[in-house]
């Protein structure tokens, strides 16, 4: 009971805490928080971080399927990490090191963007079996929204001025109208999901 | 320097472009490196950012409040940190308890000052609108709100209304599949151009 009494009453005072900078406005207590928060949320990746190489050595250890990838994961992470903490010893910030830079810049960001490159694809075969799959009405708007977004973006065409006005008249208020009621539906979620934490509804911690 | 990172580039670039011919060994070294790399980067901007200006903060700072909030997120921080052994859960869980009443008290305050307040303003400052409408019908696909069942035409004027929300819903979703579709066609194109331009150098 008091196991999980004690950070549920905790979590209620933070949140009414984190909610009064907002109701009545004080900068200096919502630049704490914030701070607060974002130290925290360093402390946590460092669990993270520690978890993340557990897991992967726990694989090499049991040489589980895949394990050499699981090795090149944690090294590689675990090299850029001491990399940084070495030039920032040198440097006083460990981001701003030559070999550092060098990684990010040849290293994590052509992998990225090459990740990124290969998501039309993915994309495209997605749209393809979904049309092969599910034959409704609903798959037909689906597509149509997909088709609008491309055909005005198609540069070097006349579509766009052709489509121009069809899409401002009937499509963009259709699509911004969807986009208001999702964004609202999440906010309302957002706002529940604390709701239930705050009343005890839901006890995430201290089990 | 930058010639031998050009080089690891455009390698770095063709292993994961291979995935389009078949998901091999190369393809999955490459995106081992990919997250292990953005792992240890990500760690690496919490560190530097975050953590060791905070500790740099307590040994120099002078205003004795200012040292004493930093004391207390060090201290809270090492709640958190006590998460990673298992017997020492329930302390973790109380820093965890603060971590997350900010989270959650924060996004909370947001969606209410950030989102529905200026959404709702915008989608019924304009009146009744073919937007508005379209809002108002993705809201009723959500179901946050179904009436009671009173009769065979309530019932399906109801279900008529949910399947226009639902077609509302597709479409909205759909030109976000195609704005993120137009983001990786970008994406593409800078690549290929990347690998043109550095291949035809080395040709001349």
């Amino acid at each position: 009971m008091f196991r999980r009494a004690l950070p549920a009453g905790l979590l209620s005072l933070v949140i009414a805490l984190a909610l009064v900078p907002y109701m009545w406005p004080q900068p200096a207590l919502r630049q704490s928080l914030t701070e607060l928060g974002s130290t925290l949320l360093a402390y946590a990746a460092v669990v993270g971080f520690l978890s993340f190489l557990e897991a992967h050595f726990h694989r090499v250890g049991a040489r589980a399927e895949g394990w050499p990838y699981s090795l090149v994961t944690a090294l590689t992470a675990l090299a850029f990490l001491l990399l940084s903490l070495a030039e920032g010893g040198l440097r006083g910030n460990g981001l701003a090191g030559p070999w550092t830079g060098w990684l990010y810049q040849y290293g994590l960001l052509p992998l990225e963007a090459s990740v990124g490159a290969l998501l039309p694809f993915f994309m495209v075969l997605a749209l393809w079996r979904l049309l092969r799959t599910r034959r409704s009405a609903y798959v037909l708007f689906f597509v149509a929204g997909v088709l609008t977004t491309l055909v005005l973006h198609s540069g070097g065409t006349l579509l766009p001025t052709l489509f121009g006005s069809f899409y401002e008249t009937f499509l963009s208020p259709l699509a911004t109208g969807g986009i208001r009621g999702i964004l609202i539906g999440v906010a309302i979620g957002v706002v529940v999901m604390m709701m239930r934490a705050f009343l005890w509804i839901d006890r995430p911690l201290g089990r | 320097m930058e010639l031998m990172g050009i080089v690891v580039a455009l390698l770095l670039t063709l292993m994961i472009l291979s995935y389009l011919i078949d998901d091999t060994a190369v393809y999955r070294l490459a995106a081992s490196l990919l997250v292990g790399l953005s792992v240890g980067y990500f760690m690496a901007v919490m560190l530097w950012n975050v953590l060791i200006p905070q500790w740099r903060e307590i040994m120099t700072t002078t205003d004795s409040l200012r040292r004493s909030l930093l004391f207390l997120e060090v201290g809270l921080g090492v709640l958190i940190l006590a998460k990673g052994v298992p017997r020492l859960g329930l302390i973790g869980d109380l820093g965890l308890a603060v971590a997350l009443g900010i989270g959650l008290g924060t996004a909370g305050a947001g969606a209410v000052f950030g989102t529905l307040g200026p959404q709702l303003m915008a989608g019924t400052g304009q009146g009744i609108t073919l937007g508005l409408a379209a809002t108002l019908l993705a809201l009723l696909a959500a179901q946050f709100y179904r009436p009671p069942t009173r009769g065979r035409i309530l019932e399906s004027i109801w279900t008529g209304i949910q399947a226009l929300g639902r077609a509302v819903w597709a479409f909205a979703l759909g030109t976000l599949f195609g704005g993120a579709l137009i983001t990786g066609i970008s994406l593409l194109i800078g690549r290929a151009e990347f690998l043109i331009q550095t291949l035809s150098q080395w040709w001349r």
